[in-house]
């Protein structure tokens, strides 16, 4: 039974490491990301800064743990990001998805750990020169109890996993519309938006922000981030418990789909 | 001259009509981007509504004329994307992956073909909701629509489409020297970010680069800030563009010239 399970890790931590390594492979491509994603902090950094200025503490957001608030965001909107949807739809469109097939190893489990490989490596490769930047050039807090820490970390690796989820999802949508990027530029629109990306959700108008409980979006940023930032335990805790469910509906969801889309599976040519 | 000038039209529409033929290959795709493409641009309306829920003006500015800031530069990016996309590409997979050869073989303007190679309509959503912005703001403002605004904005918004050919272009270029798989594109559009807002609320660094070394202010603030005159430091600052445009075309174009010079095709 030991031994089974020790053979089933195995495999999976596997494909952990090769993408782990495929990251620092393609190290220059992660650099311009970062880059990019520098330039929207610094853009939105300006404009809360100039609102807070004029209408100091709203919603109980100082300029400092605002800007906190935002580097933090961006550091795990660099973790998060996965090609994952565009890899589905190309394995489904020129069949090679028959691979994953005879493989003993599970679809969803492939790409999930995929996933977890890669932001490990994103981890170690980016996210730490986005926090120096934040560091040297902006008024930023980053010190925190270390429980709010440990959770913290906890909560990132449910977000890594939701969002992982989201794209597994959309990529096996695909299944039924061959080509899917208006699906994923809109899926990477909405949950910019909903995650809490660009501001603390609590800034949005009542009706946004009821809209945004239902949407697994906001577990992603808005979640860890308030984690990290309020020091009442049992509402972290609770916020860990929802991210945990939206863990597990959509690997739910994503089952059901999976097994619906493989009883249906035609492959021309192969 | 004039002859040329006629072949080369004629060859853009039956490249575009090449391209949309491939596009009508998966027309439930077309329809879905053709929705969803325009979802930037209304997360943008909606971010606007979110900062000005919280605060009344932003840098002097009200919700209206920011709008119309961002329907100027929506307008600008969308009708940049619909014409020149390809240039998205071209240092990650035509320089790199050695298809620019194809285009090489032909008697035919290799920038010209690489231009043309992808019209993306489906951006056309993004171009009407800019459009359609400007318009609501500026009767929401009381500003009158006459001809001197639809001239003005016309021709600027050319302005701002080709001074980003150019500083694109020069960005693509790069990886004629550079043969790791690198794009900058993705950081210059990162940087539209910037071209939404009052600049007012910018420091003066950023302001210098924004405006001179990298001119994305010109899509949206200098144009309207002309129109509205609202910070008189800058009303008369959008006529640097013309001016800009023109060296940004030109050292565009010399960075393409000599790097295709120095191309080495990669495939066998």
């Amino acid at each position: 039974m030991i031994k089974l399970l020790k053979n089933k890790l195995e495999k999976y931590f596997s494909i952990i490491k090769i993408n782990f390594s495929k990251v620092l492979v393609y190290k220059y491509s992660f650099l311009i990301e970062i880059i990019s994603l520098l330039f929207q902090f610094t853009a939105s950094v300006y404009i809360w800064k100039y609102i807070l200025e004029n209408s100091p503490q709203i919603k109980n957001y100082s300029v400092i743990s605002l800007t906190s608030y935002l580097l933090f965001s961006t550091i795990i909107k660099a973790i998060t990001q996965n090609t994952t949807s565009i890899d589905i739809e190309k394995d489904i469109r020129t069949g090679n998805i028959y691979n994953f097939l005879i493989l003993p190893i599970d679809y969803i489990f492939l790409y999930l750990f995929r996933d977890i490989g890669s932001s490990l490596g994103r981890i170690l490769l980016n996210s730490w020169l986005i926090g120096i930047y934040g560091l040297l050039f902006f008024n930023v807090n980053i010190y925190y109890g270390i429980v709010n820490y440990l959770l913290f970390f906890i909560s990132i690796v449910f977000s890594i996993l939701i969002y992982s989820e989201i794209s597994i999802l959309i990529g096996l949508i695909s299944f039924w519309t061959v080509s899917q990027n208006g699906l994923r530029y809109a899926n990477s629109v909405i949950s910019a938006f909903f995650s809490g990306s660009l501001i603390p959700l609590d800034f949005y108008p009542d009706l946004l922000k009821k809209i945004s409980l239902f949407l697994p979006y906001r577990s992603i940023i808005y979640v860890p981030i308030t984690i990290l930032q309020t020091n009442t335990i049992y509402s972290n805790l609770f916020q860990l418990l929802i991210q945990f469910l939206w863990v597990s509906v959509l690997f739910f969801i994503n089952n059901k789909l999976k097994i619906k889309a493989f009883n249906s599976l035609e492959i021309v040519g192969g | 001259m004039i002859k040329k000038a006629l072949k080369y039209i004629s060859l853009y529409f039956k490249f575009n009509l090449l391209y949309i033929k491939t596009q009508l290959m998966y027309p439930k795709d077309f329809i879905i981007w053709f929705i969803f493409g325009s979802f930037s641009t209304i997360i943008n309306i909606f971010f606007m509504k979110v900062i000005y829920y919280n605060t009344p003006l932003l840098g002097n500015w009200d919700y209206y004329q920011t709008l119309m800031i961002l329907g100027y530069s929506s307008t600008s990016i969308g009708l940049f994307n619909i014409f020149f996309i390809n240039i998205f590409s071209l240092g990650s997979s035509y320089i790199i992956e050695g298809k620019l050869d194809k285009f090489l073989i032909r008697p035919i303007n290799v920038l010209f073909q690489l231009l043309v190679e992808r019209i993306d309509l489906d951006n056309i959503s993004e171009l009407i909701i800019g459009v359609f912005l400007i318009v609501y703001s500026a009767l929401k403002i009381g500003y009158e629509i006459n001809v001197f605004l639809i001239l003005f904005s016309i021709v600027f918004i050319i302005f701002s489409v080709f001074t980003l050919l150019g500083l694109f272009l020069i960005f693509a270029s790069t990886n004629f020297w550079l043969q790791e798989k690198i794009n900058f594109i993705p950081i210059l559009y990162s940087l539209f970010n910037f071209s939404r807002f009052p600049i007012t609320i910018f420091n003066k660094k950023i302001k210098l680069i924004l405006t001179f070394i990298m001119p994305y202010f010109y899509l949206g603030y200098y144009p309207v800030n002309f129109l509205l005159k609202i910070d008189t430091k800058y009303v008369y600052t959008i006529f640097y563009q013309p001016i800009l445009c023109l060296i940004f075309l030109t050292i565009g174009g010399i960075v393409w010239k000599i790097g295709l010079s120095k191309y080495e095709s990669t495939s066998i």
